[in-house]
């Protein structure tokens, strides 16, 4: 048991150290560029230079994994264009066509979005979003909601495995699915809130923090480097030289 | 001058969407008392505890509250929440559902940067907490990493460091083993000895017998009889069962190392050198037991040791590694046992797919008639409830209501 723990300490101090943080507003103006890229560009091969970019910086903030996760999705869809469609019959075309193309042309931003979680921990997001001075009313619901995202998957799981345990037909899976899913979310949602109303979270004060984020110098870098991809793909798109 | 009444509940009754749940609550409360308050599953204990956190009649929407709570003389109704917040420390039932943050240390900070304390204060009493609980090893952790002990600990320990006079606590052990129960007991030992006012709704009494001043049984939301430390413990354990209640005092177990490697055929379900995989690492290994119809077995052993994850084996939803499990003789496999063996989650909430508890068992039991389910459900204390929705009973009720579904199959 100590050495599970002692394990999973170690592996998380690793994972710090591995990781460098961006800083949450730097990676919400990536996020804004990478969205003004997406829905500015006309074909969807220039934006691919793009995903390239993001693709490195992704690296460089240690996440190769996800790196390597987005270059195949690339590359698999690039080849269902360029090697399956010219053949295929047009049903499939038109079926899978939309998806491969807009899903080619949202990479960008789910890459930024990707890069800004693995990088940060709520708290910097929560203490991000209390420096850019956005209001609390805004600032708890949008922490929420991250916070939320884990749970569920933890709560799916378990609602999976107790389904195992029954026959059920499809419609009461589906049933079975979301009812549990629903009340349990309605029923966490509503002990997360009574936690932080009894710990002072509608205090009025100025909110403090243990930790404190600063603007460094490679996010400027990064922010400056996504800024002028953004404008070179963006020039090339209008211009047609590709 | 001194006042000496800490928390004082005037006379309060309590209704919620029309059903009357407490009825003429008094209790007064000294400055530095443990109290207990203790009952059944859905007796109105839990609803106390938020009288005097001021969810009741802050947060709660739809009740009806008459009567007047007051906590250091000021009137609970009358003040906001975030001002209740700082005097009074609240540590719910659930370990999931408690902490805001998604790693240990922000966790531990988010009482104090709610009050606007400086980083540099910050730090000491976060430091200050850490040492005197003596959770050095839940620090930098990943909550969702952590067990539902470790979590539990870590929830009291962030309203430790707010400091407050005042701690509630609801069913705090609901989710702890033995190791992780104790020390919990010292936390709360240690506020006690701070001259700190404890209020704790419980259902494990034992742990609780060195450090409570009065004990308050409620029954279907009144309190029948306030006893004190002695009267309570001198409780036989005949009493203490007819008003619905566990031991008092530590159960010392007397367990002969002894192995009973039975032969197969003489018994049902037979485990034969069993070993499972999780995740890449083995969990359990070399588990060989036999179990009869009828019997009931115990399998005991720290947090995270593999209890689940042998029950979750033998019910099919963890494929073993190494070894066989037999049933009647016969070898069932994982998809088989899934169908055979049944199994009452440690969450039930994530079991209870009807509509109406009575629903709950119909959807189990394939083609048995609706006599037998009154039958089961008469068996179960259940039968007053069977038009609710299973997720609106009490924790204790939806556990029996998996029980008895399970035992209708």
């Amino acid at each position: 048991m100590e050495k599970i723990m002692d394990r999973e300490l170690q592996s998380l101090k690793k994972e710090n150290k591995y990781k460098k943080s961006l800083d949450p507003r730097a990676g919400i103006i990536i996020l804004l560029i990478s969205n003004v890229v997406v829905f500015m560009q006309k074909a969807a091969m220039v934006g691919t230079i793009y995903v390239i970019f993001m693709g490195i910086l992704l690296l460089v903030y240690g996440c190769p994994k996800s790196c390597i996760k987005f270059y195949i999705v690339l590359l698999g869809m690039i080849a269902v264009q360029r090697y399956i469609f010219p053949y295929a019959p047009s049903w499939i075309v038109i079926l899978f066509g939309i998806f491969t193309n807009y899903g080619r042309r949202m990479l960008p931003c789910l890459m930024a979005g990707i890069m800004l979680i693995k990088t940060n921990t709520m708290h910097r997001f929560i203490l991000a979003m209390r420096k850019m001075r956005w209001t609390e009313s805004l600032v708890i619901p949008v922490a929420v909601a991250i916070r939320y995202f884990p749970a569920i998957r933890e709560e799916w799981q378990h609602v999976h495995e107790a389904m195992k345990l029954r026959k059920l037909s499809v419609a009461e899976k589906l049933e079975g699915c979301l009812v549990p899913m629903m009340l349990s979310a309605t029923t966490t949602a509503e002990e997360l809130a009574q936690a932080a109303v009894t710990r002072g979270i509608e205090n009025p004060v100025r909110k403090t923090s243990y930790e404190e984020i600063k603007i460094e110098w490679m996010d400027i870098v990064s922010v400056g480097l996504s800024l002028m991809v953004a404008i070179i793909v963006l020039v090339i798109d209008n211009r047609g030289l590709l | 001058m001194e006042n000496s009444k800490c928390i004082e509940i005037k006379d309060v009754s309590f209704s919620y969407l029309d059903r009357q749940i407490l009825h003429n609550i008094s209790l007064e409360v000294r400055k530095g008392e443990c109290i207990l308050l203790c009952g059944k599953s859905g007796c109105g204990k839990t609803s106390i505890t938020k009288l005097i956190n001021g969810l009741i009649p802050h947060f709660i929407e739809g009740s009806h509250i008459e009567g007047q709570v007051f906590v250091e003389g000021d009137l609970i109704a009358q003040k906001k929440m975030y001002m209740i917040a700082e005097k009074i420390g609240s540590v719910f039932q659930n370990p999931k559902s408690q902490f805001f943050y998604l790693d240990s240390d922000s966790e531990l900070a988010f009482a104090l940067e709610n009050r606007g304390i400086d980083s540099d204060s910050m730090k000491k009493k976060i430091d200050e907490t850490i040492k005197s609980l003596h959770i050095e090893d839940l620090i930098h952790r990943n909550v969702f990493s952590m067990s539902g002990g470790e979590k539990q600990l870590l929830a009291f320990a962030s309203v430790y460091a707010g400091n407050p006079d005042i701690y509630v606590l609801d069913e705090p052990s609901a989710n702890l083993d033995s190791n992780a129960m104790e020390r919990l007991k010292e936390q709360i030992r240690l506020i006690c000895a701070q001259g700190k006012t404890v209020i704790i709704a419980e259902h494990r009494l034992a742990y609780l017998s060195e450090l409570l001043d009065r004990a308050v049984y409620i029954e279907e939301g009144r309190i029948k009889r306030v006893y004190s430390r002695e009267q309570f413990m001198s409780l036989s354990e005949k009493e203490l069962a007819l008003m619905g209640l566990r031991t008092t005092k530590k159960v010392v177990s007397t367990i002969k190392q002894e192995r009973t490697d039975k032969k197969q055929d003489d018994c049902d379900l037979l485990v034969d050198n069993l070993a499972v995989d999780r995740g890449g690492k083995r969990i359990i290994s070399n588990i060989s037991f036999g179990v009869k119809a009828g019997e009931i077995v115990g399998i005991m052993g720290k947090n995270g040791v593999g209890k689940s994850t042998l029950l979750r084996c033998l019910c099919g939803l963890e494929s073993e590694a190494e070894g066989q499990i037999f049933l009647n003789g016969k070898r069932i496999k994982k998809k088989a046992r899934q169908k055979q063996i049944y199994m009452v989650m440690q969450d039930v909430n994530h079991q209870l797919f009807g509509e109406t508890v009575l629903d709950e068992c119909e959807m189990l039991s394939d083609g048995e008639n609706a006599e037998e389910i009154i039958k089961v459900l008469k068996q179960f204390d259940l039968l007053d409830m069977k038009n609710r929705h299973p997720l609106s009973l009490s924790g204790g009720a939806k556990t029996a209501t998996g029980f008895s579904r399970g035992y209708s199959r």
